[in-house]
């Protein structure tokens, strides 16, 4: 028995680069979403840091997931929302960003997990 | 009251305290007469399943405490199989169509996608517990 109802909200706490829990929990909201379910996508602490609009991945040797994040809205994702208060903390501005972050205050993000049905932290 | 509650492991077995942890609440679940419908292995404690681990014998066998306590609660111990492949824990499916010689992921683990996942989380009426 599923709930089409169900709301679910990742949040995404981890740097890029130095593991893969960002992109696992990024591939966590694409299948929840791909299944019908509300995701709200939130990037906090330094996992804001997957969100920087210029990184360039032949400098790594690696795959950045970037595109992914960008083709969020194909599935359903409208919306990304980082927190003000981590951009604020990193001298980061939303021009920084990605174009889909809506930047939220910790009364919205408290409001987002209030109104979730399950809430899931990478 | 009867609970019923559905695990996600994501804390690897040698890193972390994730797999003590869950598996003693899963324990205290059952003791307590309420019901674990399963057990979703992601991220690096997808390693737990590996059937080639060696670990002295006074240690915690992580691999053998997940087998009694899904045997006594009759559920499935779950595994993403894109977060396993990616660790080397392969079914004898992926192994053989990928031409290795043999699966390193023990028979008792079921391997499926990130959307079992999401359907549990998306159940009604039982509580979701993480372990990081």
């Amino acid at each position: 028995m599923s709930n089409l109802a169900s709301q679910i909200t990742i949040i995404i706490n981890s740097p890029p680069f130095s593991s893969i829990s960002g992109k696992e929990g990024v591939d966590l909201a694409l299948v929840c979403a791909a299944f019908e379910q509300k995701v709200n996508l939130v990037f906090d602490g330094d996992g804001i840091l997957h969100l920087i609009n210029n990184q360039r991945d032949k400098a790594i040797n690696d795959k950045l997931h970037d595109m992914q994040l960008k083709a969020l809205e194909f599935y359903d994702i409208d919306q990304v929302f980082v927190t003000k208060v981590s951009l604020k903390n990193r001298k980061l501005t939303e021009n920084k960003l990605l174009s889909n972050c809506k930047a939220i205050e910790q009364t919205e993000l408290k409001q987002l997990i209030d109104d979730s049905t399950q809430v899931v932290n990478f | 009251m009867s609970t019923k509650f559905s695990l996600l492991v994501t804390g690897s077995p040698t890193e972390s305290q994730a797999h003590l942890s869950a598996i003693r609440f899963a324990k205290s679940v059952l003791s307590g007469g309420h019901t674990l419908s399963n057990v979703f292995f992601y991220q690096d404690a997808v390693n737990v399943a590996n059937r080639f681990t060696l670990k002295p014998e006074d240690e915690a066998q992580l691999k053998e405490d997940w087998k009694a306590v899904a045997a006594q609660a009759q559920c499935e111990l779950q595994l993403c199989v894109a977060a396993g492949n990616r660790r080397g824990i392969i079914n004898h499916e992926e192994a053989s169509q990928n031409g290795m010689d043999t699966n390193s992921i023990d028979d008792e683990f079921v391997v499926v996608g990130l959307g079992q996942l999401a359907a549990n989380l998306a159940k009604n009426g039982q509580q979701f517990i993480h372990f990081k």
